[in-house]
């Protein structure tokens, strides 16, 4: 299938050695890794926050090309930072991420995410659980073709974890790139292929289920499994 | 929008009624050339600055709470004031300039180095601590080198001269130094509201701005800029007026639902009615002499600043 987002010689000094990649239409991706090895880089990278390296395609449109409007169209990013200073009303947070204001959308999303009863809260009064939601319902809102989520789940407690997983498997599945960050390691079966790092190289692109046989995999996280629970190596 | 309208119809509502018309229509019957002076000369020069001053610290005051990331970020919280009135102070008596255009470009440089120095002092997303610290000892050796400056001056007179001005006063302003100070503030600030929309998302955090395809630091640099030359201008003719640059954004976003862009416009509103009524104040004391304008708004300005800090602390706590 035609990759929906092609990237080539994404990389960031010192954090990730320059790498391409493509992803499918309807595709879920995640992008695991121990603390420092570039997940985050990479995110940014294909977002187009970190410097000009490198070129990146959504579709037959060049990033770098675009206008933000047509950006917002297309890219939706969430950053792994959760705070938010300003005292903006979660529904008004949400509606941030429209061009035009679309009430329907951003109820649907507060009511996909069960933000309905602090659609009126203002967001720096909220957990960081439920501020992690609302800026995640932002970055959904224009319903973009690719999402690149840095850490999504951090924060959450299991029903959310695998509630968002579900929303944006729906997502991916009306033909949306879904990238995203991961740091527990027991949700991988929920994606279509897994991307390890490890000192800023790629060190293996796989299913889930082979991926965490991989002896690249306990050698990369230290650790090793031993009948479904990890240990130290 | 329907806001701004309504508050407009207010303002010109009030104006209306305050207005002694009947006594100013026998006065320009009578003696045309007496009411040119009070109105013209005397007047409209004051009314001008009061609008004009109080809506370009309004407005530079969102756009630096904005670009900081900072609800007590404002003209004179960052020092800009200060360094603005030292500008002006070295340009006036130091390198002789008497054009008030050329002293305008003297207080730009001023606030533009302060808020560069506070840049570098404190960071792009100064935390309320460094940001406060650093605007204090900036205003501190803006202030120290102001009197200095003023000790040196080759006129004997310069403090008694400079005093008045440096509390604030809109009063005696000559139409010249009027567009000079208004000009450029209303050019600045003109840009500055064109980012409205763009500091709303940056409230989202630098990284979503820039997967957006715009350039935070450039927009920063803009801000900077543009409020450095529209406080500059102001300060080089008015003096260095505090509190409404840091209360008029606080109190325009009780009415954008805590947008910090969209709440520019109603800043400058707010900030242009604010300054209008302290002047009113300066002139209704009854203490046979007028209070100095920047102690007018100090003194009405203190409890506001120290309730949003008690209320930042006891939200931080709880």
């Amino acid at each position: 299938m035609k990759p929906l987002l092609a990237a080539t010689g994404i990389g960031a000094a010192e954090r990730l050695a320059r790498l391409d990649l493509s992803l499918a239409p309807g595709s879920m991706t995640a992008v695991i890794g121990p603390n420092g090895s570039g997940k985050t880089s990479l995110l940014r990278g294909l977002a187009r926050i970190e410097g000009p390296g490198g070129s990146v395609w959504i579709g037959d449109e060049n990033l770098d090309a675009m206008v933000p409007a047509r950006r917002a169209a297309l890219l939706g990013f969430l950053p792994a930072a959760r705070e938010m200073i300003w005292p903006i009303a979660v529904r008004d947070l949400v509606a941030l991420g429209l061009a035009k204001p679309d009430d329907g959308r951003v109820e649907s999303l507060l009511d996909d995410l069960e933000l309905t009863p602090l659609a009126n809260r203002q967001a720096d009064r909220l957990s960081t659980g439920e501020r992690a939601r609302a800026l995640l319902a932002r970055a959904l809102a224009p319903r973009p073709a690719v999402l690149l989520l840095d850490e999504p789940l951090s924060n959450l407690d299991p029903y959310w974890a695998l509630s968002i997983l579900q929303l944006l498997r729906r997502t991916a599945a009306a033909g949306a790139v879904v990238l995203m960050s991961l740091h527990d390691l027991h949700l991988l079966d929920a994606f279509d292929r897994v991307l390890l790092l490890n000192q800023g190289v790629l060190m293996a692109d796989a299913a889930p289920d082979l991926i965490a046989t991989d002896p690249v995999f306990a050698e990369t996280f230290r650790v090793e499994t031993d009948g479904g629970r990890w240990r130290l190596r | 929008m329907k806001l701004l309208l309504v508050t407009a119809a207010l303002v010109i509502g009030l104006i209306g009624m305050m207005t002694p018309w009947a006594p100013l229509r026998e006065l320009i019957d009578t003696d045309p050339a007496v009411a040119h002076l009070l109105l013209v000369e005397l007047r409209l020069p004051r009314v001008l600055l009061a609008l004009g001053y109080g809506a370009t610290l309004g407005l530079t005051g969102a756009a630096l709470q904005a670009i900081f990331a900072n609800p007590l970020a404002s003209p004179d919280i960052t020092g800009s004031s200060s360094g603005a009135a030292l500008g002006a102070v070295l340009g006036g008596y130091f390198l002789g300039l008497t054009g008030p255009l050329l002293l305008a470009g003297c207080g730009a440089a001023g606030a533009l180095l302060a808020l560069l120095l506070l840049l570098g002092l404190a960071g792009r997303r100064a935390d309320s601590s460094s940001l406060l610290l650093a605007g204090l000892a900036i205003s501190l050796a803006a202030g120290a080198l102001t009197s200095l400056a003023l000790a040196l001056a080759p006129s004997p007179f310069a403090f008694y001269d400079a005093f008045d001005w440096l509390m604030g006063s809109l009063e005696d302003r000559s139409l010249r130094q009027v567009a000079a100070a208004l000009i450029p503030a209303a050019a600045a600030g003109l840009w500055l509201a064109r980012y409205s929309g763009t500091l709303d998302r940056l409230a989202l955090g630098e990284d979503v701005l820039a997967s957006l395809g715009h350039d935070p630091s450039r927009l920063r640099t803009e801000v900077v800029i543009a409020s450095a030359i529209a406080v500059g201008a102001c300060v080089s003719v008015c003096g260095s007026v505090g509190f409404v640059g840091l209360i008029a954004p606080i109190a325009a976003r009780r009415l954008t639902r805590g947008h910090p862009g969209r709440a520019l416009v109603p800043a400058a509103l707010i900030g242009a009615i604010l300054l209008s009524a302290a002047d009113l104040l300066t002139r209704l004391a009854p203490l046979g002499r007028a209070i100095p304008l920047g102690v007018i708004t100090a003194a009405l300005g203190t409890p506001i600043f120290l309730w949003v800090l008690l209320r930042m602390r006891w939200r931080l706590t709880s």
